[in-house]
């Protein structure tokens, strides 16, 4: 196990690089610049521009800089926020997104387990259909419209919950723990697509595995139907589900570009998307980074998990 | 028994809950090595009868028997499931009619409105425009341009679902070379195209593909390939899964031992049974491609104007979504029925068609 | 064997259907039989013959729905099993009737140390403390012949082979000393050299604790050995019932003989060809009116392909369901005389020293 960890940390490593990497190629084969204006520059300003962001070395030398600034943890100064450092901006932005995120996660995780679990002991109920007509319109909707529809009903009609902000309740650091008024809309968008997959997931794999017959087996000790689905259908009913877990990290970043946007949240979603736009290539190449190293560390910890939940996978 | 393929695609059945899956025979072996198969494993049947799940009658193995090339079968036993479920059958009217209306409606308004209804309406010099609100003479009401929403979200069909199909094909042309490839060579080869996989799995795409958009040119070759891009490594999991099975069953072998050619093994018995799940999977991957193209055009990465799909409509209507909340909601509602519907058509499709999920 | 020779078990006109797409599937219909006190009754048949079904009927573990269990009574120790509560009924699972099924690889929670699942079913029916169960799950995987019993009990399933799971299975259907054990099939997984192990080991934990063993099997060769009396199921139904002794000399029921015949025979020339009853188990959702072997029968007439046959009493304890049965008994009987004093079917597995078994000749 301690050497299948090594073994995939090491392989971190070389495929954050990699990501890394190509959205630096991305930047540097794309047309525009990040000082370019309508209007156009004098030659002499953009000359001295090109200097001082060393843009007039040969693509090696500034390829080779930047990626060794990266490995030391320095992302340099953002091009758009020019008094900004590009970890000071993550340092702003990534609690933000990670309570958001976590939120959701969390959010997605209960309301789907449950569900799914409920919709597969009572298959063929009309909450198992109830439950999966709305995980299908979970699928369905998406979220840039379920958001705006949420703010029009609950915020712009019944005025129950603010629209669009975001504030911390406690601030701790640059995080803290977020107004739950504020959150409660962009967690909900955000979680509705994952809560749908994890709920069809947990039901599918649970109905696999009520089948089984180890589960007769369970209920031939005499086991009641409760303790025969805790103990006996629950683990592997939600192998899928754990296994969708490692990518549902990334789906749930990719989530949060737009819920921020539509929330109006400044997460590294709302940064990146500016940062892309506007080919502020030092936040863009940053927040790429702390993703990436994210969602890979994430998938290695889910792999770990499953080892655990399942003693027949040895690493 | 046949492995699992590791797929990623859900299985939900909906319709014989008890039937056991792992212990069912799959109906494709040609007759003879099937039949006898079927008497010879009575474990196997016995599962079935256990579960509730009749043995074939006899009329359907004689059939079966009579040397009827059994992908026939295979299809039309498929489509008389698939008739049978309810769901799936609305689901595919819907999108039927979801896309005929989007070819051929924007014409038809534009002809029978003589040019008043249509998605690129420009207003004649003076003439008052506004948004207004859903009425009898516009269903959808108009846009702040004047523009009648119905046309643009019928033109807007027409976008989206030219994208959900084209970036399922880049899909599936790769997904299909690649997981065929891997299993079909196995071994080491296949060992590290499906490692690569696998890695490729953990790599958050979406930033990649929105720097890629926000920075190049945007046009809609530009998305197709970005889309299908990302898209094919599930497909190809699944393909390689059925390849390695399939090559690996009995009746693959009961082919070469009576000396069927290899190129015949290919076309009678692996691509038919390939076919099934490739094809579900297609399916569900036309919605989830829609999602992501509707995803990117409303951050401003996808579609760009003058085109306009149900993603850029509702990214517009998003904005002014207090003032004009029908512009977000006809397309966000056309939008998800679509999707809705391509999804039933999938899990149907899955249903009837999934030899892991076949009845007997 | 058992002091009391009371019936423990009772089954009268059990029916359990399905309801699948293709209509009811009447997977048993009207299966009657009895159990003594420490006798072991085997079950054949093909597959779908409903002979799984019957058991799980008996404890109520039919799936439903699809399945449902009609009607009938079962009565076990004069209980009737299908009034009681459904907590009840737990009671008697596992401890009072326990399975063992035909599968070891599939039968044993891949997720859960073998220790834990043998714990489980002490520590719920005879309240065991964890470190009670623990000693009693060790005891009992000494019993059925697990070698290093105490460190192997910390293992999954999937760290033992087909025969030693099985006897894990074993383990803990007797670990509270049921008074009846259900055998499905559990030979059929497993490779013959295992199988005669297993079988054995049936036999000896039966003999040395006095439990009633119901054997369902489509394999004759097994029951020959191991049993008091046979049924014989065909498509939901009982088609001959007899001692085990009486079954093999006489069969009475053509299908009886045509299972016997495709048991391979070593004392046959070799280069025989093994026979097959022609065709396949019939769909039990659409059964044609008369006789449902009908269709296979090599005796069948044209009465069989109308009329339902009658469960035809040859003698005190043996009845076939044919409308020719008295006809099959007398010849078999007659066929078996003239072989005489050639080797008999049943030598090839020894008969057991039950003295359950009636003669009749």
């Amino acid at each position: 196990m301690l050497r299948f960890i090594i073994r995939r940390l090491l392989v971190i490593l070389p495929m954050v690089l990699l990501v890394i990497t190509i959205a630096y190629a991305l930047i540097k084969l794309a047309p525009g610049n990040f000082y370019a204006t309508e209007r156009g520059l004098p030659e002499a300003v953009e000359r001295n521009i090109r200097q001082k962001y060393g843009l007039d070395k040969s693509w090696y030398v500034q390829y080779g800089k930047t990626m060794w600034n990266i490995m030391r943890g320095d992302f340099g100064f953002s091009r758009k926020y020019q008094d900004q450092t590009v970890n000071e901006i993550l340092w702003q932005a990534a609690p933000v997104s990670a309570t958001l995120g976590l939120t959701a996660y969390l959010l997605a995780l209960t309301l789907g387990l449950t569900f799914g679990t409920l919709a597969a002991l009572r298959q063929n109920s009309a909450l198992d259909y109830g439950s999966m007509a709305a995980a299908m319109l979970g699928i369905s909707l998406p979220n840039f419209v379920l958001g705006p529809l949420l703010v029009l009903v609950f915020a712009l009609t019944l005025f129950w919950l603010p629209p669009a902000r975001w504030e911390w309740w406690v601030k701790i650091g640059s995080g803290g723990i977020p107004n739950p008024r504020f959150l409660l809309m962009p967690a909900v968008t955000l979680a509705a697509l994952y809560t749908a997959y994890i709920a069809r997931l947990t039901r599918s794999g649970m109905l696999e595995v009520l089948r089984k017959d180890y589960i007769r087996t369970a209920r031939a000790k005499g086991l009641s139907e409760r303790q025969v689905v805790i103990r006996h259908a629950l683990r592997g009913g939600i192998l899928p589900v754990v296994s969708f877990t490692g990518p549902a990290l990334a789906f749930i970043v990719a989530g949060t570009v737009v819920v921020e946007r539509v929330f109006a949240i400044p997460g590294l979603g709302n940064y990146f998307i500016n940062a892309a736009l506007n080919r502020d290539a030092p936040l863009l190449l940053g927040i790429t980074a702390f993703v990436a190293i994210l969602v890979l560390v994430f998938n290695l910890l889910v792999d770990i998990a499953y080892a655990f939940i399942d003693p027949r996978i040895r690493y | 028994m046949s492995q699992q393929p590791p797929s990623e695609i859900e299985k939900i059945p909906t319709r014989n809950p008890n039937e056991s899956l792992d212990k069912a025979p799959t109906l494709a072996p040609p007759s003879t090595v099937a039949a006898q198969q079927k008497i010879n494993t009575p474990e196997a049947i016995a599962a079935d009868q256990l579960y509730g799940t009749a043995p074939p009658s006899n009329e359907l193995w004689q059939e079966t028997a009579g040397g009827q090339l059994e992908g026939t079968s295979l299809w039309r036993d498929a489509w008389r499931r698939l008739k049978k479920n309810k769901f799936a059958m609305l689901g595919l009217i819907v999108t039927g009619i979801i896309i005929v209306a989007s070819l051929l409606g924007p014409t038809l308004l534009r002809i029978a409105t003589k040019g008043t209804h249509t998605y690129d309406f420009i207003p004649q010099q003076g003439e008052l425009v506004r948004a207004m609100p859903p009425s009898l003479n516009h269903p959808m009401g108009t846009d702040p341009q004047g523009r009648d929403m119905l046309a643009r979200v019928l033109y807007g069909g027409q976008i989206s679902l030219m994208v959900g199909l084209v970036s399922t094909f880049v899909s599936l042309l790769i997904g299909v070379a690649y997981g065929a490839t891997a299993g079909y060579l196995g071994g080491r080869v296949d060992n590290l195209m499906m490692r690569i996989v696998d890695v490729l799995f953990a790599i958050p795409y979406m930033m990649l593909v929105i720097v890629l958009l926000a920075l190049f040119e945007k046009s809609l070759v530009l998305l197709f390939a970005a889309l299908g891009a990302i898209s094919w490594l599930t497909m190809a999991r699944i393909v390689r899964g059925q390849v390695l099975s399939l090559k690996n069953q009995e009746f693959v072998e009961a082919a070469r031992s009576i000396g069927v050619p290899t190129w015949k093994i290919i076309l009678r018995h692996l691509v038919p049974n390939t076919l099934g799940p490739v094809i579900v999977y297609a399916t569900l991957t036309v919605p989830s491609v829609m999602l992501q193209e509707a995803f990117l055009s409303y951050l401003g990465l996808g579609v760009q104007a003058p085109r306009s799909s149900w993603g850029t409509l509702a990214a517009e209507g998003a904005q002014n979504i207090a003032i004009f909340p029908w512009l977000i909601i006809f397309p966000g509602i056309v939008m998800a029925l679509t999707l809705f519907s391509l999804n039933f058509v999938g899990d149907g499709l899955r249903d009837a068609l999934d030899p892991q999920m076949r009845k007997v | 064997m058992s002091e009391e020779n009371g019936t423990l078990l009772s089954v009268r006109e059990l029916r359990t259907y399905f309801e699948t797409e293709d209509g009811t599937v009447k997977a048993v219909d009207g299966v009657s039989f009895e159990l003594k006190r420490g006798e072991t009754l085997g079950i054949v048949g093909e597959s779908g013959s409903g002979k799984s079904v019957t058991n799980l009927s008996l404890l109520r573990l039919v799936p439903q729905p699809p399945g449902r269990i009609v009607s009938g009574e079962v009565l076990f120790n004069g209980e009737d099993i299908f009034a009681l509560s459904e907590g009840e009924m737990r009671k008697i699972r596992g401890k009072r009737i326990a399975m063992i099924f035909q599968d070891p690889m599939t039968s044993l929670n891949p997720f859960m140390r073998i220790s834990k699942q043998l714990m489980e079913i002490t520590q719920l029916h005879l309240g065991h403390t964890r470190a009670q169960a623990y000693e009693r799950a060790v005891e009992m995987l000494e019993t059925v012949g697990m070698p290093d019993a105490r460190t192997r009990a910390r293992s999954y399933p999937h760290e033992f082979s087909g025969g030693m799971r099985q006897r894990v299975m074993i383990a803990m259907a007797l670990s509270c000393e049921p008074e009846l054990l259900i055998a499905d099939e559990p030979t059929t997984a497993l490779d013959v050299t295992i199988q005669a192990q297993i079988l054995e080991l049936i036999k000896e934990l039966k003999r040395k604790t006095g439990t009633s063993v119901i054997l369902i099997t489509h394999d004759l060769g097994v029951v020959a050995g191991m049993t008091d009396h046979i049924i014989v199921m065909y498509a939901g139904k009982v088609f001959e019932q007899a001692t085990t002794r009486e079954l093999f000399a006489c069969p009475g029921n053509p299908y009886t003989k045509g299972l016997l015949r495709s048991v391979p025979d070593p004392s046959h020339e070799e280069g025989t060809e093994l026979y097959q009853i022609p065709g396949l188990p019939p769909d039990v959702a659409r059964l044609p009116p008369g006789c449902p072997f009908a269709p296979r029968c090599e005796r069948a007439e044209e009465i069989c392909r109308r009329e339902y046959p009658p469960f035809v009493q040859l003698n005190h304890d043996h009845h076939s369901l044919c409308h020719f049965a008295r006809e099959v008994y007398d010849k078999s009987c007659h066929e078996r005389e003239s072989r005489k004093p050639a080797q008999e079917f049943t030598l090839n597995a020894p008969q057991s020293d039950s003295p359950a078994t009636e003669q009749n000749q």
